[in-house]
């Protein structure tokens, strides 16, 4: 009795603040900035990501296999019922990958208020620096689907898990419509509106397809920011081109907000689609940039960044430099 | 319908759906490259060109459309034909 007894006791103290004083509970490797690892720490960090590609490939076929040979041929339950199981297995794996990531101390990340994930029939949408920020999402949200590039299903480790899932791919020509049609439905939907991994934060050249499926929908958007730095697995960049520093990822859900309702305010009711579209994407960049720019150190030389990414991000001090002199 | 009439049309339906200033409306402007009118910008203008054309213009007139001129181009073609 007495161990456990007293345990029992310091918890309720704990829990009702008596003694000891506590935050809520975070992973400490994230509040730390990661010290520059020497070149063995280095040289096993190569090879550590070298092994999750190996261990993502893998796991992505075990699943596969798994929801061919077991779930597909499951008498008695509808396809619909089925991609949601395949959305649960992904959202899994997703989790998974990134906890190994971090386990064999490649990056540290963490999602800050997952629980707006939660909320159904969502356009999240977020910026997108690099090759894993989906993961990020789709494995802290409960029932997610999303619109993959076309090239995607030419990838044999993932064509079948993303044609499973029901997930949208950019080429059809009624994408706007069936993202809408998906969403209406209750389900939400990721969207990187950049279309692709971009070159820097500072940028973010937002396509309008975000909108016009926000406009089609009429549901809320969901913003999330992802701050990679230093950056890696960027558009264009080998897998074995690996910072010296581990990337320290803060992904951030924000409250979502109404873009549509925004940009329509200044606009005649009977303007075109075509127009609200525009100040839509706007209204949404502004939202962004406005966050972004609180991103952490953003003009750091970040080893692993390629010297033009190094240029795009210092702009800001070059151009008032040179306004000054 | 003259080729000045065309001409007017088609500016004010673009400056009208793509918020562009006329001057950039010119016969040589690439439509995605310099104007930033996207797949979905192309459908609304052929959406509108039937429009004020009063004719039904298949989608796949547009395939080989680069250009304001190519657009102009294909309208030309459509009116002419009705007469």
């Amino acid at each position: 009795m007495g161990p456990n007894g007293s345990i029992r006791a310091l918890r309720q103290r704990c829990v009702s603040g008596q003694t000891v004083n506590r935050t809520r509970p975070t992973k400490a490797p994230f509040d730390e900035v990661p010290a520059p690892a020497g070149p063995l720490r280095h040289a096993w960090r190569v090879v550590a990501g070298g092994l999750c590609f190996g261990v993502f490939g893998i796991g992505t076929l075990l699943v596969s296999a798994w929801l061919l040979l077991v779930i597909r041929p499951m008498p008695g339950v509808s396809p619909a019922r089925k991609s949601v199981w395949v959305r649960a297995w992904i959202r899994r794996l997703a989790r998974f990958f990134i906890d190994l990531m971090q386990l064999l101390g490649l990056m540290v990340y963490r999602v800050e208020n997952t629980e707006r994930l939660a909320r159904p029939g969502l356009l999240v949408v977020s910026n997108h620096p690099s090759l894993i920020d989906a993961l990020f999402v789709l494995g802290h949200a409960p029932d997610i689907c999303c619109i993959v590039k076309r090239e995607l299903l030419g990838n044999p480790f993932i064509a079948w898990l993303v044609r499973s899932a029901g997930y949208l791919t950019n080429d059809s020509a009624a994408l706007v419509d069936e993202a809408a049609a998906v969403l209406r439905g209750g389900r939400s939907l990721l969207v990187f509106p950049e279309g692709t991994r971009n070159t820097s934060d500072l940028a973010l050249n937002f396509k309008r397809g975000a909108a016009h499926i926000a406009i089609a929908s009429g549901v809320p958007v969901l913003p999330v920011t992802i701050d990679f730095t230093p950056r890696a697995l960027g558009k264009g960049e080998r897998w074995y081109i690996v910072p010296r520093r581990p990337s320290r990822i803060q992904v951030i859900v924000h409250d979502a907000f109404d873009p549509v309702g925004l940009a329509g305010a200044d606009l005649p009711a009977d303007a075109p689609v075509t127009r609200l579209a525009r100040r839509t994407t706007q209204v949404l960049r502004d939202h962004f940039v406005e966050r972004t720019l609180r991103f952490a150190d953003p003009t750091a030389p970040g080893d692993g960044q390629r010297p033009d990414e190094r240029a795009a991000r210092s702009r800001p001090t070059t151009a008032s430099t040179g306004a000054g002199a | 319908m003259t080729a000045d009439e065309r001409n007017a049309a088609l500016l004010a339906a673009m400056e009208r759906l793509f918020e562009l200033p006329p001057e950039r409306i010119v016969p040589q402007a690439r439509l995605y490259e310099d104007l930033d009118i996207d797949s979905i910008d192309a459908v609304n203008l052929v959406i509108e060109l039937r429009r004020l054309s009063g004719r039904s213009i298949g989608a796949e007139r547009f395939r080989d459309v680069r250009t304001v001129g190519d657009v102009d181009a294909v309208l030309e073609q459509v009116l002419g034909e009705g007469e």
